[in-house]
């Protein structure tokens, strides 16, 4: 299958502004967009840049705009595009460092600011193994633990792209993880964080987030769950 | 502020789903009502202030650009209006926000506000293309006037109850700030708004429409505490949400800390100022001395 694709380039020390690599590649239809890229990289100009490293959709780091939507490149099939033209672009509200990669420290510093370990300091339980969890208690978060830190649906969001101080989907999807574990004791601390002026407010339900999401993450349902939390003082 | 502009226009090219354009769509929408609400209410508030001024206010809205542009008011209080609605419910019901579930919704809210804007837009416009003769308005239904206040009463005390504090354990103890107050301010207001916002343009903008709108119309009305306490609630609401609403506008670009406080106190200051102005405006105003 003949692609055409279209990479958004981008090297600081050289190039004045970003502009287009027109690139055609031959692939089965079964391929993955990665696929297609490593053509490029590895056959037409070695000098294109990306982020990728397990190239199986779970490290999470080769996301990107592709034909205008954020997606895993490892997780999408060319066939599934349904079109053999192409637009590969960096994730939108993050700074571009060269083509595809993308200066991912202020995603990481929000996912930080929200605490993301378990906070619990009572003593362990009688047995001194684990603290046991019933199912319902462990399907309540077992969505957002699946969250790989890929930035796609950050990286979609309008409140994010306009003011990259706002904490994003992706903070609030690992901050609702551990507020609804019920192990933890720093509940109260990350709702705290997340009331504040760039916190959850700022969500507008864009819904691009839920939209993106390569593990399927119900991401706008979990910002409105925290952002009832805050309001209710329960965490049902 | 190119930078702002290349980043503006990338965000329009991203291939947002239903829930990315009704995002943009409501902030534009409620950008326009803001502007329109800001003036008109000063307007209006001539009635009072300067009679003389609001009988020529009037008569520009009566011409051809303006009668375009109230046809677009209606569209967009009604796409605002309808939106906000299902972001509250969803809000409220997170279960909702499934894929399938939100992209129906975002299009039965695109369908209704094009379905009920559709007859509006039509008896609006009419008086474009043709001479509409308009029997002058003398009653003012005092008895309907004091049947909506209570309604709406109602309604704000239900919301009130529905959104207060909430009962059973509280697992934790988040305190409310400014912003989780406004939060509940932009819903309580918005609901309050449907009827509010919904019912003014229904009977100023289509049924009796800018044509039959004068001094002695306003007279009239006013004569009525209920209507003046039905315009006291709509100014009071909308100001406040249109004004809140701009804030977080103006925070998603403007990032300089500093700059943003003056922002914050100059919005301030204009919505004390409209709201004094308006309001007063309906208070005062003496039905005895005004009739023309």
């Amino acid at each position: 299958m003949k692609l055409h694709l279209k990479i958004k380039r981008f090297n600081p020390e050289k190039d004045k502004a970003p502009w287009w690599g027109e690139y055609d590649v031959d692939v089965e239809p079964t391929d993955r967009v990665l696929d297609a890229i490593h053509y490029v990289k590895y056959y037409q100009d070695g000098t294109l840049n990306l982020r990728r490293s397990c190239a199986h959709g779970v490290c999470g780091s080769d996301a990107m705009r592709i034909n205008g939507k954020n997606a895993l490149a490892c997780k999408l099939l060319v066939q599934d595009l349904g079109t053999d033209h192409i637009t590969i672009e960096p994730l939108l509200g993050m700074r571009v460092i060269k083509d595809l990669v993308v200066d991912m420290e202020p995603f990481f510093d929000h996912y930080r600011s929200i605490m993301p370990f378990l906070v619990n300091d009572e003593p362990l339980p009688a047995n001194g193994r684990e603290r046991l969890q019933t199912q319902e208690q462990v399907d309540r978060i077992s969505e957002g633990t699946k969250c790989i830190l890929c930035a796609a649906c950050t990286g979609s969001c309008p409140a994010f792209w306009a003011n990259g101080k706002y904490v994003g989907p992706s903070a609030i999807v690992q901050a609702h993880r551990f507020i609804f574990d019920t192990r933890d004791r720093a509940s109260a601390q990350r709702l705290g964080i997340l009331n504040e002026r760039m916190g959850v407010w700022r969500c507008r339900t864009a819904f691009n987030c839920t939209n993106v999401c390569p593990k399927d993450i119900p991401i706008t349902r979990q910002i409105a769950e925290v952002k009832n939390a805050i309001l209710s003082g329960v965490i049902a | 502020m190119s930078t702002f502009l290349s980043k503006f226009q990338e965000g329009l090219v991203y291939k947002g789903g239903t829930g990315h354009w009704a995002f943009i769509f409501h902030r534009i929408a409620g950008i326009a009502i803001l502007l329109f609400l800001t003036t008109h209410v000063i307007d209006t508030a001539w009635v009072y202030w300067a009679p003389e001024s609001y009988a020529h206010a009037v008569e520009l809205y009566r011409s051809t650009p303006f009668l375009l542009g109230e046809i677009a008011l209606v569209a967009a209080v009604l796409y605002h209006g309808l939106n906000g609605l299902k972001v509250i419910y969803l809000d409220r019901n997170p279960q909702g926000w499934g894929k399938a579930n939100e992209a129906k919704l975002s299009w039965i809210v695109f369908g209704a506000s094009f379905v009920l804007w559709l007859p509006a837009a039509f008896l609006m416009s009419r008086h474009l293309f043709m001479q509409v003769e308009h029997a002058p308005v003398t009653d003012n239904s005092a008895v309907i006037s004091y049947i909506n206040v209570g309604v709406l009463a109602l309604l704000g005390i239900g919301l009130s109850m529905l959104w207060g504090a909430s009962k059973g354990n509280r697992a934790v103890n988040v305190p409310m700030n400014f912003e989780t107050r406004m939060y509940r301010f932009m819903r309580y207001s918005g609901v309050m708004l449907i009827p509010l916002a919904f019912g003014h343009v229904l009977i100023k903008d289509i049924l009796h429409t800018v044509h039959v709108i004068d001094n002695n119309y306003v007279a009239l009305y006013w004569g009525s505490w209920g209507w003046r306490l039905y315009d006291l609630a709509l100014l009071g609401f909308a100001l406040a949400h249109g004004i809140n609403g701009l804030k977080q506008v103006l925070e998603d670009y403007i990032h300089n800390e500093k700059v943003m406080q003056t922002v914050r106190l100059a919005l301030v200051i204009a919505w004390l100022g409209i709201m004094l102005y308006g309001g007063l405006a309906i208070v005062l105003f003496s039905t005895m001395y005004q009739v023309y």
